[in-house]
């Protein structure tokens, strides 16, 4: 569940990703050894919310050590410099910091949020977890072990092995097909000399992005950069990376589980973020299945047929690769009946195209929305980030109504020809669907 | 991942699930200007200017624990049918024109209340309101509207409760720790057999009864005036009549309390990881004698706290029985509140042993007592969390909308930050001691059903044995 929440929320940021005209001025900020960021300045509370990442995620990981960037993030903050991992958190704890990283697809993202008037100690903490982290043996294991632990929730997600499952075909021989946690096989060779190697070749100063909301100057922020992230070597090394198109021949696999439900995960080819048909793809989404109670599929499949709680699509649009991913559940006897009317649909749009009044009220929300986007600090660095993430200009979010608001029916069109194909369409379904036949079948994995 | 207890709400998707967030009552933050119509309707104002946004929520003070037995799920029901058009309003027009302009929308209902919440542009907020209005008094449910909705609540009890190993465990342990008599036994999505035979003239039944302005309160935060809203609510609300309200159900004489502490075992074949809970009868904000619901708001705070409190340093850090842990207190009920602490093993973890670990922390707890130290980190951090909190557009509708729905008013939220502040180590002393040397509390074990290859389970014996 909260897996689907996230993908969900992260298809929103995707599309969502602008700032509106509105007074939300974005200003570069450069530090005096040469540390860029976006601030918005806000000082109507006195926090602070500063947002960055690494480009470089857990597809930088080495084959048989999957799980290696989930497991350096994480260990990052478990104790630096003079403080253990108990002396680190309970620094954080008493000057009221959230501090921690994350490693994800294409990038290590940490989040720094606090009172301002913490700021000292904050940049303390966070310098030395990224510069100086202790990677103490018994923090180390224990993190491990938790990790383990989630593995092990994990195998027992049918949306978790479905994903695996298409991740593995789609991007079969790429990186892109890595467990992100590892497997319990691949953490046992994973030790503390493999962290130490991460350090040195993951964190540097150009691959940083850092977007900051709140109460601080453009000289406060300056000095603050230096101190948190000065000291970091100038360069990275990661491993290059190859784009990766999603194979012409379709696929579709079933993964047998008992219980009276069915989880159809299906995917077509989508686009990057760069493609200069992103705005046309982004209203076509949101038409199709992006767009919360109002897309075809939830009209079809939920509103007028009852078949499902709910049916959503979106564009994942990763550094090396997208996809338009879409999901439902379904009793397992509506299967068929769900899947069918979903292809019809997608054929329909394929064909056709979509409405002069559909995409108006695609490119109002999607226009609209973005000031709805707006609900704490946090939410807007980031916004912001991603907007850094993608290379977008900072004035982009001035472009970006104008950009949705030219995009005609027949752009859509053009776009729907190009992604929806309905002979290109990847299906991987778990439980016992009936109604739904597929070419492969495969099992769960169970480590 | 750890599971979490079962009393949540169920909405009418899932995304905004996430938006619930603990507002554990924010804090002298947010100071509110309120009205009440002479209709009854309450209303709070939160200004926040940081953007041209505004959140609007309107509660309604009934739940599932209004429902009378044989209809469990029915104020679910209803919740779904809201948005099934009014007689000036087509079906799925309303959250279409909320679109239009860039918002969105979205409803959950609980053992207490129902929510209907917006956020759009600020320029929105006179047809956001207008439309809620009109729901209130004129919404117009057919038969062809109902019976697909039936179908997706029944899909969403699938998804949520049914085919999910951490929801089939919720709805077993609420069985245990309330029986099947007492309202917090029964799931808000209702049983399945009494949800898949409700009627329209059911939903119209509960709808008529209880949806009115006096059994109302809306809160708006945002871009916003308390002037310009108090107009816009006279204008749609002011001319909706109050009706007068049936009794609640009394149900205190149905709640059986346990005379000795119960454990409840469930095998999951679709469990890998071990998951333990244990629940505590705890008191309210309204029946707690003095300041003992803030005191287990500290102590709540200790025993959690992240990774600096006393279950994760003990179990996690030094004895590494789990891998997660969380305690949570929770004390926004008509009449029964609650203290849960949970627990997530490690791979071919021992139940045994992590439960021994947790008695043994609460008995030490019990016996030496919390420090002052400890009581004023946790004093602290409680308070900056009420500063953070008006950092999110959300969070004031939450707080408001749980606080004025169970009757509490509105200084139960704002003087929150100083009701923590005089907590003192005696009390959070007294109040554990009150907590755990209870008899009812009930604990429950998820565990993984041994036929998985890797998540081989021992021979269960005994509750507080040599589980594996």
């Amino acid at each position: 569940m909260f897996r689907m929440l996230s993908r969900f929320a992260f298809s929103l940021l995707l599309v969502l990703l602008t700032l509106p005209a509105l007074a939300l001025p974005v200003q570069e900020v450069m530090s005096s050894k040469g540390i860029r960021a976006w601030l918005v300045q806000d000082h109507s509370t006195p926090i602070l919310a500063l947002q960055f990442a690494f480009r470089g995620g857990v597809e930088q990981d080495p084959v048989d050590k999957q799980g290696l960037s989930v497991l350096f993030a994480d260990a990052l903050t478990e104790g630096a410099a003079a403080r253990d991992a108990k002396a680190y958190q309970q620094a954080l704890a008493e000057h009221g910091l959230s501090f921690g990283l994350d490693a994800g697809r294409d990038a290590i993202a940490g989040s720094l949020y606090g009172l301002t008037a913490e700021l000292p100690t904050a940049a303390e903490l966070a310098h030395d977890a990224l510069t100086a982290p202790r990677f103490d043996a018994d923090a180390v294991s224990r993190l491990k072990q938790r990790q383990a632990g989630a593995i092990e929730a994990r195998l027992a997600d049918p949306e978790w092995q479905a994903r695996r499952a298409l991740y593995a075909t789609v991007y079969a021989g790429h990186p892109y097909s890595y467990r992100s946690l590892g497997s319990a096989a691949s953490l046992k060779h994973i030790d503390v000399e493999d962290l130490r190697g991460e350090l040195k070749r993951r964190l540097a100063r150009d691959n940083l992005l850092v977007s900051v909301v709140g109460d601080i100057t453009p000289d406060a922020l300056a000095e603050l950069l230096d101190k948190i992230f000065g000291d970091l070597p100038e360069h990275a090394a990661l491993n290059p990376i190859k784009d990766i198109a999603v194979p012409s021949q379709p696929t579709s696999q079933h993964l047998q589980q008992e219980g009276g439900q069915s989880y159809l995960l299906f995917v077509a080819p989508g686009i990057k973020r760069d493609d200069a048909d992103w705005h046309a793809a982004s209203l076509l989404n949101y038409i199709l299945g992006g767009g919360g109670f109002e897309s075809r599929l939830m009209e079809e499949v939920r509103n007028k047929r009852g078949l499902t709680y709910g049916i959503d699509t979106s564009l994942a649009a990763m550094r090396y690769s997208g996809l338009l991913v879409g999901e439902a559940k379904t009793a397992n006897g509506k299967a068929g009946e769900a899947w069918d009317t979903t292809k019809q649909v997608w054929q329909n749009v394929y064909e056709h195209g979509v409405t002069e009044a559909e995409l108006k009220a695609a490119q109002d929300y999607l226009v609209g929305s973005l000031a709805t986007g707006f609900t704490s600090s946090g939410a807007i660095a980031g916004m912001l980030l991603s907007l850094q993430k993608d290379n977008l200009p900072k004035d982009y979010l001035d472009q970006r109504a104008d950009l949705l608001r030219s995009v005609t029916v027949d752009d859509v069109a053009r776009v729907a020809k190009r992604l929806l194909n309905p002979a290109r369409l990847s299906l991987v379904a778990v439980g016992a669907p009936e109604g739904i036949k597929t070419d492969k079948e495969e099992e769960f994995v169970h480590e | 991942m750890l599971v979490l207890p079962g009393r949540s709400g169920f909405c009418r998707l899932f995304f905004v699930c996430c938006l619930l967030f603990a507002t554990a009552a924010a804090a002298k933050v947010y100071d509110p200007t309120t009205f009440t119509l002479s209709n009854g309707l309450e209303i709070v104002v939160v200004p926040n200017h940081r953007a041209p946004v505004v959140h609007q929520m309107l509660w309604y003070r009934v739940g599932a624990v209004d429902e009378m037995p044989g209809k469990s799920g029915l104020a679910h029901y209803l919740e779904h049918l809201m948005f099934k058009g009014t007689d000036s309003v087509a079906p799925g027009a309303y959250s279409k024109q909320i679109a239009a302009v860039g918002g969105h929308d979205n409803a959950f209902t609980s053992y207490y209340y129902t929510a209907y919440f917006a956020t759009a542009p600020v320029d929105f907020l006179p047809q956001l309101m207008q439309l809620e209005a009109d729901r209130m008094q004129n919404l117009h449910i057919t038969e062809e509207q109902a019976k697909p909705e039936l179908d997706v609540v029944l899909a969403e009890r699938r998804q949520r409760t049914d085919d999910d190993p951490g929801g089939r465990f919720a709805e077993k342990m609420n069985k245990t720790i309330y029986g099947t008599e007492y309202p917090l036994g029964r799931p808000v999505i209702g049983w399945r057999d009494e949800v898949a035979a409700m009627t329209v003239a059911d939903a119209q039944a509960f709808y008529r009864r209880w949806y009115a302005p006096n059994n109302a309160v809306l809160i708006v935060s945002g871009d916003v005036t308390p002037e310009r809203v108090l107009q816009l609510a006279q204008a749609n609300f002011g001319d909706i009549p109050a009706k007068t309200l049936p009794d609640r159900i009394d149900s205190r004489d149905l709640y059986h309390p346990h005379d000795k502490p119960e454990s409840l075992f469930v095998q999951d074949p679709d469990v890998q990881q071990v998951n333990i809970q244990r629940h505590y009868q705890a008191p309210t904000y309204q029946n707690a004698l003095g300041n003992e619901a803030y005191a287990l708001e500290v102590l709540a705070q200790i025993i959690d706290g992240g990774a600096v409190g006393r279950l994760y340093r003990s179990l996690v850090m030094d004895k590494k029985v789990a891998t997660e842990t969380g305690a949570d207190y929770d004390a926004l009920g008509r009449e029964k509140g609650s203290f849960v602490i949970a627990l997530a093993l490690p791979p071919k973890g021992n139940a045994g042993k992590a439960v021994a670990a947790l008695d043994t922390l609460i008995a030490r707890l019990v016996k030496r007592g919390v420090t002052q130290a400890e009581v004023d980190l946790a004093v602290k951090r409680l308070r900056e969390q009420a500063i953070f909190t008006r950092d999110h557009l959300m969070t004031a509708g939450y707080a408001f909308g749980q606080h004025l729905s169970l009757g509490l008013p509105v200084a139960s939220v704002e003087d929150w930050p100083d009701k923590i502040a005089a907590v003192t180590v005696d009390d959070v002393n007294a109040a554990a001691r009150a907590l755990f040397s209870s008899n009812d509390v009930v604990t429950g074990y998820l565990l993984p059903d041994g036929k998985n290859p890797t998540g081989k389970v021992g021979k269960i014996t005994a509750p507080q044995g040599d589980i594996r």
